[in-house]
């Protein structure tokens, strides 16, 4: 506990150290306005190519040993494999669990539709790797769009040539969008001091992607700038030697995303800068002093579109072990050229099983092997067998020929 | 009555090859049975979503359809350990942040109601379970490894590179062997 006490001290005073002989003033109008628009900036059609990183604990034998029998309650053809595979699969989930989690994923982001392309290094043997380099195992879209498909979602095992559809399922995004703007954990503060409750979407329940429709209240804005305001306070000190670069402090209590039924006295700090035109916030951070957690994040090596390529967060709750996730971004596209059919559709090869796994159990809808066998055989052995046919009928006629001919001439 | 026997005997040549070269036509197709595919299924527990955190219970667990050696019409097959599912992969927590905003803002307004106009109002806490959706993961959990097909090439159905010799030249051969054998 003392460890993760300390560490959250370390993380609420990054920003202290740098500007500890700054003078704190109030955030002008202007200031707060800037602050606002980083925290509505909701997701935006992309594709991006990264390696994300996560630290976990490693898997202790007692718990692999509980997978194992896990998978054999579930699946009763694994229990019956013999031993080397039974140690093949033994150390697969050790692997999987060795401390560190890296996924190689593109990500393409569209309204509504989702589609991760993934290979998760947990998931497959090193040779694996090095034996598909830059092809992704994996693919989850999220359709969710009758126009394209009935299906809501589909996933893809290339390795296996294999596609599952589903009516129901939906799965969970990554939201790697947020580099651009704020963290939802420290973008929610700001929003609930500074936004206008009558604005945002209305009549329709609200998703993200409504973010951009929420206006600030200028007397609220107001209020904090002058100091009034009965809840939330927020100061600005402009750090020194760093042209452009900025500190926010804001202080107040709210329903927080990780203790949402107790108001929380919460501490967010926002460092805010420029890059080009674009203003960025580097890093941020927000201390819980009521449910004593935290959460840091920092953005590094900014592109020319204002984009971080390199974004670190962790989270420290009280009684679990630190939690953090590096994205490197490797390609970067902002507003691509890709066509929505191409992308989310559920079009595959010939060549793939696809089953529809709506109610648990798979409906194969295409067998390559069988459907090629009963409907469309191969097209040079159709040939080789009207040759063959061909010949034989022909054969049959010669022969049937000579014979009339020989018994005419028997006759005769 | 030479000729008539000659004729007679190149007839049932011809009936001969026609038997057996329909035989392995048929056979060829109705011997391809392999490999075996094995359907999929999926277990998702996700949800509901718990109000403390939030967090969403529960895992999926999802085993892939794929073919494992078996049948018959083949002479060769290849198939490894690897993996062919995920189970227990963690559910994916995602709380839409405009919708929790807008009813955490509507909670302040009450309570500022409350403090200012109407000491009697009560103001309940927001469920963030509204904004809340539990999802399917798509990482994490343990990997199901099973002996499967592996490298199925560019070819598929009965032309599995690997998986088998294809029976057309041997019909060929044999339907060439028949009609030369009785045709001397």
């Amino acid at each position: 506990m003392r460890p993760k006490l300390i560490a959250l001290a370390f993380l609420s005073c990054v920003f202290c150290i740098e500007a500890s002989n700054a003078d704190s003033r109030p955030a002008s109008l202007e200031e707060i306005q800037t602050l606002f628009n980083l925290a509505t900036v909701g997701p935006q059609r992309l594709r991006v190519v990264a390696d994300i990183s996560s630290t976990e604990p490693k898997i202790s034998e007692e718990k692999i040993a509980a997978e194992i029998h896990y998978q054999n309650e579930m699946y009763r053809d694994l229990g019956q494999l013999p031993d080397a595979t039974q140690r093949e699969r033994t150390n697969a989930i050790a692997r999987s669990h060795s401390g560190i989690r890296i996924l190689h994923v593109q990500e393409w982001y569209s309204g509504g539709h989702y589609r991760l392309d993934q290979t998760d290094e947990g998931m497959v043997s090193q040779q694996h790797l090095k034996e598909h380099p830059g092809i992704y195992r994996n693919s989850y879209v999220n359709i969710d769009d009758p126009a394209l498909s009935p299906f809501r979602s589909f996933f893809v095992d290339h390795q296996l040539r294999d596609v599952q559809l589903s009516k129901t399922t939906l799965y969970g995004k990554n939201d790697l969008w947020r580099a651009f703007g704020l963290d939802g954990e420290v973008a929610l503060p700001l929003l609930v001091a500074l936004a206008d409750s009558n604005s945002g979407p209305h009549g329709r329940r609200a998703t993200d992607a409504d973010l951009s429709l929420f206006k600030i209240k200028p007397a609220k804005a107001a209020r904090i700038h002058n100091g009034s305001d009965e809840i939330w306070h927020l100061e600005a000190i402009t750090e020194s030697g760093q042209e452009n670069r900025t500190r926010f402090i804001l202080r107040g209590k709210t329903l927080l995303l990780d203790a949402p039924n107790e108001m929380s006295d919460v501490e967010v700090v926002y460092g805010v800068g420029r890059v080009g035109q674009r203003v960025i916030c580097m890093e941020a951070s927000l201390t819980n002093y009521t449910a004593h957690s935290s959460f840091f994040s920092k953005r590094e090596s900014f592109d020319a579109q204002g984009f971080p390529r390199v974004w670190k967060r962790t989270t420290m709750k009280p009684g679990s072990p630190p939690k953090q996730i590096d994205v490197v971004f490797k390609e970067v596209e902002l507003s691509p050229a890709f066509k929505d059919e191409q992308v989310f559709s559920p079009v595959f090869p010939t060549n793939y099983i696809v089953a529809d796994l709506t109610s648990g159990r798979a409906v194969v809808l295409h067998n390559p092997l069988r459907s090629i066998m009963a409907t469309q055989p191969l097209a040079h052995v159709t040939s080789v067998r009207r040759v063959i046919i061909l010949c034989i009928f022909g054969l049959t006629a010669l022969g049937m020929g000579i014979a009339l001919l020989r018994m005419k001439g028997n006759k005769a | 009555m030479k000729l008539r026997k000659l004729t007679d005997v190149f007839m049932m040549k011809i009936m001969f090859a026609v038997g057996i070269t329909a035989g392995l036509a048929v056979g060829s197709a109705a011997g391809c049975d392999g490999p075996v595919l094995t359907p999929g299924s999926s277990v998702n527990t996700c949800g509901p979503c718990s109000t403390n955190s939030p967090t969403c219970p529960g895992f999926t667990s999802v085993r892939n359809d794929y073919y494992h050696c078996g049948g018959s019409g083949f002479t060769y097959c290849s198939q490894s350990n690897q993996s062919v599912g995920q189970s227990h992969m963690p559910c994916s927590t995602s709380t839409d942040m405009a919708l929790w905003t807008r009813m955490v803002l509507l909670y302040q307004d009450c309570l500022t109601d409350q403090k200012h106009n109407d000491p009697s109002r009560t103001c309940p806490y927001p469920d963030i379970c509204v904004a809340t959706t539990c999802s399917a993961g798509t990482a994490g959990g343990y990997p199901i490894v099973f002996a499967a097909v592996s490298d199925l090439g560019d070819y598929d159905g009965c032309m599995l590179a690997k998986l088998q010799k294809s029976p057309s030249p041997s019909v060929v051969e044999l339907a060439l062997v028949v009609l030369g054998e009785h045709g001397g």
